[in-house]
């Protein structure tokens, strides 16, 4: 190299200023930010920054800010702390049923503009103040901020509890065909836990699927490539009859077919495939027969449940599994932006099949 | 000019040229503008592309591979050029620059912020500067050398494999875009362009070369990965979200996450540095043989130097990135006007000279 | 071949008298006044006078090649002793001094003269080399006796068709520079070439190879070495075969070769030795050494400056913690950690074997281990520091991981002021740079640039030696098969 460049090069340096470092221990890696709607329609917004220094006492400092936006508490949440704050390692959003009910979409729109923003941050709801939920530390877990992100991660990684990323959240606010859902959480006193899914209608929260069904849920929306799922046949006092299918693997196929009057009907059909480590009841696995009778008994159980839950979500017009995509993709381009979407969604016959298969049923016979 | 563009290094060459800033905003436009299964677009414009380079083809063999130069001054007066050379030498090197301009805003967008742009366009205008003045054969292989750093980057194309869905691809072709598709295709075509410089490559190509051929070459292995990314951005994104995202390949490498690195898309735009250098110095270079025609006596690292002191001085110009887009759209529809209209003209050129005899047989 | 030495020699150092007349012994002990090695022998019952340099001669030699024959012939039969073909008979009295200069012995017996080759000074013994050992294959190396190096590449390829053209260098040292191809495959242009730049340096000394490939490289401001040296008899040997020209240079160990690619200093013979597999990984390794070494710690450094994005989840908070109580902005903390490090390097090369392991334990570690507990840097750059220092000490060649750390401190200083676009920016330029060197007048970046694709299984890889079937494009040699097909 020549030797004039690096002196150049240095010279520049000096032109160059320090405004847009970010040195490590200087900066503040805001973890989860939560949003909820006060009153007087203002947000409370709170942050939770995880601390390095091996001084303090504490391993993350919860600010606070009531605010126009979320840009506009910035400024008042800066002033709290000695840290720059910065929203590159930001994992986790935390907003309040309340404020989601109004529509997130503003929210969003502020955190898909901000590039510093990963586009893999988690969508959760809390139940109740999720401030409060984000504040509150709980004995057996050191930083509620990394404790509730590792559940959700480890929810996801299961696909018990579906993944809901921004990316994800706004990818499919924008495509017509399905609506966008998120986690609930709620403070259950010494622990945090999963209390549903909330199903949205374009930005707005609508409605919640029960932590049990959440399965249901899963097997609808996606291909589950290593679940675990309990089947509960019957459950009446002592007689009990249950199934649990390890490492469940599925492969949903959404078929849309056209009745005479030419109204689409939608097919659902989930084929899955797990090992059974758990069965409760009379019948005899290592029997074909038997194993054939409980097969279609779960098959038969868990469609009506998805069909039940496909009912719910059509009586309250959202559409989470997607149906929406393969409808718009069986008609003409003019058609289906005739359609008034939701309003057919909500007067849709939609079948479930469900094909359920045992790899193995483990050591015993 | 001692040796000839290998083949090989042409193809690179020219393909360099031709992948630069228009890329990051490339799915974007394509779904604004022709909407569902706009990725489609793609292949109508390579036609075109082929069609131009076609006729560069006819040049090159009605010229018999001189430069094109030489073709002008046998029959035009210099008096009649200059202006010409002038207005060419200028605005070649003003596109290289504005695509370096934009280069760097973009890249503010992701990091520094609060620097002022014009001191990386004077790093980058200085490095381009270094490598023009080592000739085009040099080019060539610097080229070679940055097309094997980064082409990898297609492979991480392939991390999007569990987020890529069909359906959300729809059946349906060009719908719910624009109305307006003719400036559609002239919004999205520049980001083919590149591959009307070939036509100043002439003098240092010899049979060996195949230089029409490369450049084919070259223009179908932009459209394959053109066509790649798009597709992969339209099954990635929904429309509706391809159609709000300003640069969507920026957010495509976000995505990716490694677990020893995360959010790539800092480094890869680092080396998506690359390609706008080859595409800066590809023009800039363009421009130095049109000054060569004009100054023949200035030495060569005093022109390319003044040409790149033009070009910088012409990048303050746009001031916030806006303006530097919007630039470089006027520019990128008169350098597609020139894709087809000087290589047109040269034929016409070449066909009155042969009628008169002028060329040798 | 030789240059017109007295005239260059008049220009450096001051003018002896001297006459183009047969050579007498009286011009010759006035050429070495004041040289107190010189030794005259007189025998004046035999009219024989000898004189040389002792301390260049091999007494037993003498003895027994001259001495003893001359005083068992008597006075007649001198002259018959004198015509047997290890005396030469010299009429230029120039060369005589020359003669004399290089460790002859000047003969003079009445009015002629003669030189008697009983060359023989202490030399190192053939023993292994330091700077590049391997595990196995063969453990000989270069000493600094070129006639020894000859020796030892002659033995290794036993063909008439190795050539070797001796070439003197140094207006005032007169070092022998010996030049060797294998005719019929090494390109002449490029032996020439070598020859016309060797023929051409006009300096008062070159004393070892490394010197004097910096005065013959086609780019002497380059940073990178453009002809790659060795030590190793084996190495040059399959140099030659491949065609490349060789120089070898007296009083020097190392031999350089030509023309040479960057990618040529990642290879070392061990390579070949080894099954190809294993052969074809330490390559690989080495490859990804030089990308450790250049862009790790600049990496860290810009991480920690700019781009907290890219560290994961996991990483963040040791991370920030080890940081925390550093109390300079991280491009100084790593050129301090750096240097450091640099310095240890330094320090061991120049102390004894013994007393440098000992240095490089006790300042690794306890400097290391210190400036964590003091606060001075965090413990990750220590790491990252150690693992880019242990990579560049990978790449087999001393010239070139030289080169490579040197360009690491700029790039960690463009990545303290620009983060990854410093970083890339830095890369570019390098790249930029080595477009444009140059080796012997080839590309220094073949295979790549031009693009050779068949030289790839040799530079990138290790291919099994059944494909290996070609000598690499570089040298354009005349003859391409190296191996016939494998039926």
């Amino acid at each position: 190299m020549n030797k004039r460049w690096p002196g150049l090069l240095l010279t520049l340096a000096m032109l160059t200023g320090c405004d847009d470092q970010h040195i490590l221990e200087r900066t503040g890696f805001c973890h989860t930010i939560s949003y909820d709607l006060l009153p007087d329609h203002n947000f409370k917004i709170g942050l939770s920054v995880p601390k390095a220094d091996p001084n303090s006492k504490t391993d993350r400092e919860v600010l606070q800010a009531i605010a126009h936006s979320s840009k506009d508490s910035q400024p008042k949440l800066v002033r709290q702390t000695s840290l720059l704050l910065v929203n590159g390692q930001l994992r986790n959003l935390l907003f309040s049923l309340p404020l989601a009910e109004g529509g997130l979409l503003d929210q969003m729109d502020t955190l898909s503009r901000d590039p510093s923003i990963p586009p893999k941050v988690k969508i959760t709801l809390a139940d109740g103040d999720a401030y409060d939920l984000l504040k509150k530390n709980y004995k057996e877990h050191p930083r509620t901020d990394r404790y509730i992100y590792t559940l959700l991660e480890k929810e996801a990684s299961y696909q018990t509890v579906p993944e809901a990323t921004l990316y994800e959240f706004i990818r499919d606010y924008y495509d017509d065909g399905i609506d966008p859902i998120a986690p609930i959480i709620k403070d259950a006193g010494d622990t945090i836990t999963v209390s549903g899914v909330g199903l949205f209608r374009g930005d707005r929260y609508i409605t919640r699927i029960k932590p049990d069904d959440l399965h249901i849920l899963a097997l609808l929306r996606h291909n589950l490539r290593h679940a675990d799922m309990t089947i509960h046949l019957a459950s009446e006092g002592q007689h009990k009859e249950l199934i649990t299918f390890n490492y469940l693997k599925s492969d949903r196929k959404i078929d849309v077919l056209r009745d005479k009057s030419g109204k689409p009907v939608v097919m659902i059909h989930i084929k899955a495939f797990g090992s059974v480590l758990e069965y409760i009841g009379k019948l005899k696995l290592h029997s074909d027969a038997d194993r054939n009778t409980l097969l279609q008994q779960a098959a038969r159980h868990l469609e009506s449940r998805a069909e039940e839950m496909i009912k719910f979500m059509q009586d309250n017009k959202v559409d989470s599994i997607g149906i929406g995509a393969y409808v718009r993709n069986s008609m003409s381009y003019a058609s289906w932006k005739k359609l008034d979407w939701y309003e057919e969604y909500a007067h849709l016959t939609v079948k479930c099949k469900v094909d359920l298969n045992i790899v193995n049923s483990g050591q015993t016979l | 000019m001692k040796e000839k563009l290998s083949a090989f290094h042409a193809t690179i060459l020219i393909y360099m040229t031709q992948v630069g800033v228009f890329s990051f905003s490339l799915p974007r436009m394509l779904a604004q503008h022709f909407g569902t299964n706009g990725w489609l677009a793609i292949f109508i414009m390579a036609a075109f592309v082929f069609l131009n380079t076609a006729i560069i083809a006819v040049v090159y063999r009605l010229s018999k591979g001189n430069s094109v130069f030489e073709t002008l001054e046998r029959s035009i007066p210099k008096i009649v050029l200059y202006p010409i050379y002038l207005f060419l030498c200028c605005f070649w090197v003003t596109i290289g620059c504005l695509a370096a301009k934009e280069y760097i805003f973009i890249f503010q967008i992701i990091a520094f912020p609060s620097t002022h742009p014009m001191i990386f366009m004077f790093i980058f205008c200085v490095l381009a500067y270094l490598l023009i003045n080592q000739g085009i054969y040099n080019i060539a292989k610097v080229s070679t050398v940055f097309y094997i750093i980064t082409v990898w980057i297609l492979f991480l194309f392939f991390f999007y494999y569990h987020d890529f869905k069909w359906t959300r691809l729809t059946p349906f072709i060009f719908q719910g875009g624009s109305p307006d598709k003719i400036k559609g295709f002239f919004d999205v075509y520049p980001a083919f362009l590149g591959y009307e410089l070939v036509i100043l490559l002439f003098p240092y190509s010899d049979k060996k070369t195949h230089l029409m051929r490369t450049a084919f070459i070259s223009c179908g292995l932009v459209t394959i990965v053109y066509a790649f990314i798009a597709f992969v951005s339209f099954g990635f994104f929904s429309l509706g979200y391809l159609k709000v995202l300003q640069y969507p390949i920026l957010v495509l490498f976000a995505y990716v996450h490694l677990p020893l690195i995360e959010r790539i898309e800092n480094l890869l735009y680092g080396f998506l540095l690359f390609t706008t250098m080859i595409t800066t110095v590809m023009n800039s270079w363009a421009a130095v043989e049109v000054g060569k025609r004009m100054f023949p006596k200035l030495k060569n690292a005093v022109l390319s130097f003044l040409i790149m002191l033009f070009g910088y001085v012409i990048s303050f110009i746009p001031e916030v990135l806006m303006e530097a887009q919007r630039w470089l759209h006027y520019a990128a529809y008169i350098e597609t006007g020139l894709a087809f209209g000087f290589p047109i003209a040269l034929i016409l050129l070449l066909l009155i000279q042969r009628s008169r005899g002028e060329l040798q047989p | 071949m030789l240059k017109d030495e007295s005239k260059s020699q008049e220009a450096i150092v001051e003018a002896y008298p001297e006459n183009n007349e047969s050579p007498s012994l009286q011009h010759t002990l006035e050429q070495f006044d004041n040289c107190a090695d010189l030794v005259h022998r007189t025998y004046p019952k035999l009219q024989v006078d000898i004189v040389y340099f002792s301390p260049m001669m091999d007494m037993d030699k003498l003895t027994r090649d001259v001495l003893t024959p001359l005083l068992q012939a008597g006075e007649a039969e001198v002259s018959g002793v004198l015509e047997q073909s290890q005396f030469s008979k010299n009429e230029d009295s120039k060369q005589i001094v020359k003669g004399i200069l290089s460790g002859q012995a000047a003969i003079f017996y009445g009015q002629s003269a003669y030189l008697v080759d009983v060359f023989g000074p202490e030399s190192r013994a053939v023993t292994q080399s330091e700077t590049e050992t391997v595990i196995t294959g063969p453990h000989d190396a270069f000493t600094e006796r070129a006639g020894t190096n000859l020796a030892l590449i002659r033995s290794r390829i036993r063909s008439s068709h190795l050539k070797v053209i001796r070439l003197s260098v140094g207006e005032v040292t007169k070092t022998d520079v010996f030049i060797l191809y294998i005719e019929g495959i090494a390109n002449m242009d490029y032996v020439h070439e070598a020859i016309s730049r060797i023929k051409a340096i006009e300096m008062d000394a070159v004393y070892d190879t490394s010197m004097l490939i910096q005065c013959i490289e086609d780019s002497p401001k380059s940073v990178f070495p453009q002809f790659i040296t060795s030590e190793r008899p084996d190495a040059i040997a399959s140099k030659l075969v491949s065609g490349r020209v060789v120089g070898l240079c007296d009083g020097s160990p190392s031999v350089f070769s030509a023309p040479t690619s960057v990618f040529e200093f990642f290879s070392s013979s061990d390579d070949y030795y080894q099954r190809w597999m294993v052969g074809t990984g330490i390559r690989l390794l080495r490859f990804v050494a030089f990308i450790i070494t250049v862009a790790f710690t600049a990496l860290y450094v810009s991480v920690t400056t700019y781009h907290y994005e890219m560290i994961p989840e996991n990483l963040l908070i040791p991370l920030t913690e080890s940081r925390s109580r550093v109390p300079f902005p991280p491009l100084y903390e790593a050129l301090l950690m750096e240097t450091t490090i640099e310095l240890l390097r330094e320090a061991g090369a120049r102390l004894p074997t013994k007393i440098g392991q000992t240095i490089g334990i006790v300042g690794g570690i306890v400097i290391g281990q210190a400036a964590v507990q003091a606060g001075l840097t965090s413990n990750i750059l220590i790491i990252a520091v150690a693992i880019s220092a242990i990579s560049s000490f990978v790449i087999p060649s001393y010239a070139m991981s030289g080169s490579i750390r040197i360009i690491r401190f700029g790039i960690i200083v463009l990545a303290g002021i620009w983060g990854n676009f410093g970083i890339a920016i830095g890369f570019t330029a390098i790249i930029i740079h080595l477009g444009g060197v140059l080796s012997l007048g080839t590309s220094y970046l073949t295979p790549i640039a031009p693009f050779k694709f068949r030289d790839w299984k040799d530079t990138f890889i290790r291919a099994p030696f059944f494909i290996l079937d070609e000598r690499p494009t570089q040298t354009k040699t005349p003859n391409r098969i190296r191996q016939k097909p494998r039926r």
